[in-house]
């Protein structure tokens, strides 16, 4: 019996978890650590000495470069939490759901990073740490939303909270869209990133923020390989448990 | 450049502070695996 009761495994998803725990995959996983430690080496650099100063903002507008990419693995995330949510309630396969449980988890992590990074940038921008600005506040309730189906998913493990669960992550990722257009919906004062040939960001600073976002991307890979491979090992461990038990 | 030190060095926390946590629980699952069914470890 998997982690969660009451749901079963088909075939196709019994091939699927011995995939993951397949010493390929360990190594997979290794080097994509690897790459995104090396990735984040160089965008570090870039972001301090290779991307010109702002005029107006100084060296703090320097948090921008990793900033930004947190919130877009974060969106990023919670659209895998979206898709694998509408999947477990569909097919009701464990996969689906541990795959959900596992980027929920790193969604939170990294719009965590958004909501510490942007406040120093918003200290030094306008005066405050926080203004109850549209794009703030809908980040806020996106973070807290999912934190909620975390603790939802942190007591006794059941199929009906799982899908409980799927629901309220469905429903919570409409926020997302919601935060992207909240510039253009309500007078804000969160800068708009703006990436033209003709106008916006300049060049250096473009390819500083793609170098950051394809980083965390990589990281972002290692991590939801890693915490799926864990919930299959606590499946593992469940079933070991009632079979000693 | 205070505002910008601060910021990254609470993403390097973060950041080293999750991925140190999906290891180590990684490994407690694996060793519990293991003491439970010794010789049918596939990681």
């Amino acid at each position: 019996m998997p982690q969660v009761s009451g749901l079963t495994d088909s075939r196709s998803s019994r091939s699927y978890w011995n995939f993951l725990a397949s010493a390929r995959v360990a190594w997979v996983a290794r080097g994509l650590l690897g790459v995104a430690l090396l990735n984040i080496a160089i965008g570090f650099y870039m972001a301090l000495w290779y991307a010109p100063q702002e005029k107006t903002m100084g060296d703090a507008q320097r948090i921008f470069y990793f900033h930004v990419p947190s919130a877009w693995i974060g969106f990023l995330a919670f659209f895998v939490v979206f898709v694998a949510s509408i999947l477990f309630l569909w097919k009701r396969e464990r996969k689906w759901d541990a795959l959900a449980l596992s980027a929920a988890e790193i969604g939170v992590v990294f719009i965590t990073l958004v909501l510490l990074t942007g406040p120093l940038w918003a200290k030094k921008a306008w005066g405050a740490f926080w203004v109850w600005d549209a794009r703030l506040t809908t980040s806020l309730i996106l973070w807290m939303i999912y934190i909620g189906y975390l603790m939802l998913r942190s007591t006794a493990e059941t199929e009906r909270r799982a899908r409980f669960a799927a629901v309220l992550a469905i429903v919570g990722f409409l926020d997302v869209p919601l935060i992207y257009i909240s510039v253009q919906l309500w007078r804000t004062m969160h800068p708009q990133l703006l990436i033209t040939e003709s106008g916006g960001l300049e060049q250096r600073m473009t390819q500083t923020l793609m170098v950051c976002l394809l980083s965390f991307t990589w990281l972002f890979a290692y991590l939801l390989l890693q915490r799926v491979r864990l919930e299959r090992l606590r499946d593992q461990l469940n079933i070991l448990r009632e079979t000693a038990g | 450049m205070e505002y910008l030190t601060i910021a990254y060095a609470l993403i390097a926390v973060v950041l080293v502070g999750y991925t140190l946590s999906v290891w180590r629980r990684t490994q407690a699952a694996q060793r519990e695996r293991d003491r439970l069914s010794p010789g049918k470890s596939k990681e």
